[in-house]
């Protein structure tokens, strides 16, 4: 009985599959003309036996990423001070760093963790942060994405995005009849991958909820689009919209209790949004064209969203509880999938760039629009939390990758995976210490 | 190819670096030791020289020689002890290579003997340096000690 | 280990029953299911309900529906971004129409694919337009509308991998899948 059951299971979907290893692997393609350079020196560690983890490394790492800082290297370190009373200054300026992190990790006697670390100007030798962060064995990683948040933020004024999460779908043997598709999760640094759910048929457009806790996505495990909710830490789902016809393109309220979302309840994909607990269905557009890929405001009161009632797909916007739809895009033939930014001034869309499928941002005052990216079929833009980075899909040797650009277009990364097809990232929010 | 040629340098040291040094890759001035007061104290020569013309806000490495020709150097942990040629030439070459025009100082004890100033120097040249500054006191015999 | 067994297939069986109510649910009755998965185990096999159903790969020799001549085609292809059917199709069409009006009791299953150019929700819509075209020339042959079902898979199931005009002609299609 137990084999026939796990053979079932086996079948079956996989939710949440446990950890897989970190598969994304990043490379900075273009910088910024001048990084700031900053010494992250080695943590000290006070405990038995080796560091769990180098705190110093994914740091830098983490600030590197950003483009916006240079790390020294560790063998130009002319000494290691783990803290600050150790630090001679002279000896940080003589190798031309503007900051230095100095800390500690240490354990404490119940397997606890704690990281200590001090941040410095380093040619004017003050103290710019000082911190002591408790955390968990299973969160060291994350303590430490935190403590490059806190840093970053003091050097830039703009709060880093160390901590959040990205979701995307990967799909491998694509196109074969055993293709499996995979909604994936993971660390804003492409650690830490884990499989949410895992189905032989497409998984499309994950939505993350505002407070980060659940993804809404359309999966066609039976054989037609529906929308699922899924909570992160549990792994539970819920059906949410399995109406006859396309159910896609969910997006979050942002209070969360509500989706924006596509049905073709006749023949024509149009917006409406879903109150979720209450399945209250509210109508927004009816026009014979298509309309989707619905997006909220930050107040709630609007939605942005694609329709080729013009003839080819640009972007509109009408009111939450239904009106009269706005075009608000000109410039260029295709005009597709808005997503705004955190300040709610600019959407990225993809845009038809000389027959190139390309993210673009467009300036909601000004109307004007940007070609951020270079690929022939890039698509999926997704704004960082801080609004300072676009993740999106990008086409490299036939398979999908992701890529960020800099909401400025001035700093421009690669993120490979190994060999699988990758597409459709999704930032999520800030998310709460857990 | 290169390592072949230190290694002659260093069996030769009494001759060919002094012309090498000199003529070659060095470029030696001499600085009024009152602008700086870093580096271990020792009993420098008196001599007039120009002030010295520091690079904008840079600030020199200065390889201190005491009477027992012991090395200091004012980069690092530790920079009251005496430390080991090769350590100091690593960090001197660390330095030189995040930021080349870092003006490199030899302030060596008056006393010290001749030989290991020279050879201070040879271990600048083989950390990178292409100039290297002598600091000494001004004349008046009533200078600082 | 003996009552996790019996937690897990309570839960499976519960959920199959829950599943097997759910289905030919009207328009605008609710359609959500309530969180009907604990955390554990049975959480993530449960979900598969259909594991190998609505397959559409390959040349299936024993495949259902009429058989022979022109009735053994069964894909329209598309221009770009275009859904109206050329009319070279429209002799494959007729005869699959007439085929279904005279088989009342045959459901057909229009699959609406794009190619991998623009974004993925704006190609799901494409796909369906592309399907909905379909429908309604069968529609015209006397089929009942009950026996066609439409789905857009969008860009997400290409018939050929490729970034070319080739692959993209290729991709840019209706299938027509007869369900048993």
């Amino acid at each position: 009985m137990l084999r026939r059951l796990s053979l079932v299971t086996a079948a079956m979907l996989l939710c949440l599959a446990g950890p897989a290893k970190g598969q994304l692997e990043i490379v900075i393609s273009r910088g910024v003309d001048k990084p700031v350079p900053v010494a992250i020196v080695p943590f000290g560690w006070d405990g038995p036996g080796e560091a769990p983890i180098d705190v110093a490394a994914i740091v830098a790492a983490n600030l590197e990423r950003s483009g916006r800082f240079a790390a020294l290297d560790r063998a130009d370190m002319l000494q290691r001070p783990t803290t600050g009373a150790e630090i001679d200054f002279r000896s940080w300026r003589m190798v031309a760093v503007d900051a230095l992190v100095v800390g500690q990790l240490q354990q404490s006697p119940n397997g606890d963790y704690a990281i200590q670390f001090q941040l410095f100007d380093a040619l004017r030798g003050e103290q710019l942060l000082g911190y002591r962060l408790p955390v968990s064995a299973a969160a060291l990683r994350s303590g430490t994405h935190r403590v490059s948040d806190l840093i970053y933020e003091r050097l830039t004024g703009v709060p880093g995005v160390f901590s959040t999460r990205i979701a995307w779908v990967s799909v491998s043997r694509a196109g074969r009849a055993d293709a499996r598709y995979r909604l994936v999760v993971a660390d804003a640094d492409g650690e830490n991958e884990q499989v949410m759910f895992e189905s032989p048929q497409p998984i499309m457009s994950p939505s993350w909820s505002p407070d980060g806790r659940r993804i809404a996505y359309v999966s066609f495990e039976n054989g037609v689009a529906e929308i699922y909710i899924q909570t992160l830490r549990t792994g539970d789902r819920i059906r949410a919209s399995a109406r006859p016809g396309v159910n896609s393109a969910p997006s979050f309220s942002p209070d969360g209790r509500r989706l924006a979302l596509t049905l073709s309840r006749d023949g024509n994909l149009d917006i409406y949004t879903l109150d979720v607990a209450g399945q209250v269905l509210t109508r927004i557009t009816d026009w014979p064209s298509i309309e989707t890929e619905p997006v909220w405001s930050a107040d709630g009161r609007t939605l942005y969203f694609t329709s080729d009632r013009s003839g080819n797909p640009q972007i509109y916007r009408v009111g939450s509880d239904g009106g009269r739809p706005e075009r608000i895009t000109f410039e260029g033939r295709y005009n597709a999938r808005p997503r705004l930014s955190p300040d709610g001034r600019q959407l990225a869309v993809v845009h038809n760039d000389r027959g190139n499928y390309r993210i673009a941002v467009l300036d909601l005052a000004r109307g004007s629009i940007q070609v951020l990216s270079d690929g022939r079929d890039d698509e999926s833009p997704s704004f960082a939390p801080n609004g300072e980075m676009i993740i999106y899909a990008t086409r490299e040797g036939g398979r999908g990758v992701l890529a960020t650009v800099s909401a400025d277009g001035r700093v421009r990364q690669r993120l490979s995976s190994g060999g699988e097809d990758v597409r459709e990232p999704a930032w999520s929010p800030f998310l709460l210490a857990n | 190819m290169a390592r072949v040629r230190k290694r002659r340098l260093m069996g030769e040291i009494n001759v060919v670096p002094y012309i090498d040094v000199m003529l070659v890759l060095l470029v030696i001035f001499m600085v009024t030791a009152p602008l700086l007061t870093q580096g271990i104290e020792v009993d420098l020569p008196k001599a007039a020289s120009a002030p010295l013309d520091q690079p904008d806000e840079l600030e020199p490495l200065i390889v201190s020689v005491d009477a027992d020709g012991r090395l200091y150097l004012n980069a690092g942990d530790d920079q009251d002890l005496p430390v080991e040629a090769e350590v100091l030439r690593d960090r001197v070459a660390i330095v030189l290579g995040r930021v080349p025009e870092t003006p490199v100082l030899i302030k060596a004890d008056q006393s010290v003997a001749y030989g290991a100033v020279v050879a201070a120097m040879v271990l600048l040249q083989d950390a990178g340096a292409a100039r290297v500054g002598f600091l000494t006191d001004p004349p008046p015999p009533t200078g600082r000690r | 280990m003996m009552p996790k067994r019996t937690v897990l297939l309570l839960v499976f069986s519960l959920f199959l029953a829950a599943c097997a109510g759910r289905s030919g649910t009207a328009v605008d009755d609710p359609v959500f299911d309530d969180a009907v998965t604990g955390p554990g185990t049975a959480t993530r096999g449960v979900g598969d309900r259909d594991f190998g159903r609505g397959d559409a790969f390959g040349d299936d020799v024993a495949r259902p529906g009429p058989q022979g001549g022109v009735l053994d085609s069964r894909v329209i292809y598309f221009d770009f971004d275009r859904s109206d059917v050329r009319p070279e199709y429209t002799e494959m069409l007729q005869a699959h129409g007439r085929w279904l009006a005279a088989n009342p009791q045959a459901r057909l299953r229009l699959e609406g694919h794009t190619d991998e150019r623009g974004t993925r929700e704006y190609n799901i819509g494409l796909g369906e337009r592309r399907a909905q075209a379909v429908r309604r020339v069968l529609l015209l042959q006397g089929v009942d509308s009950s026996q066609l079902v439409t789905v857009s898979f969008g860009e997400e199931r290409p018939a050929v991998i490729g970034s070319d005009e080739e692959a993209y002609a290729l991709n840019r299609r209706v299938e027509l899948i007869y369900v048993q």
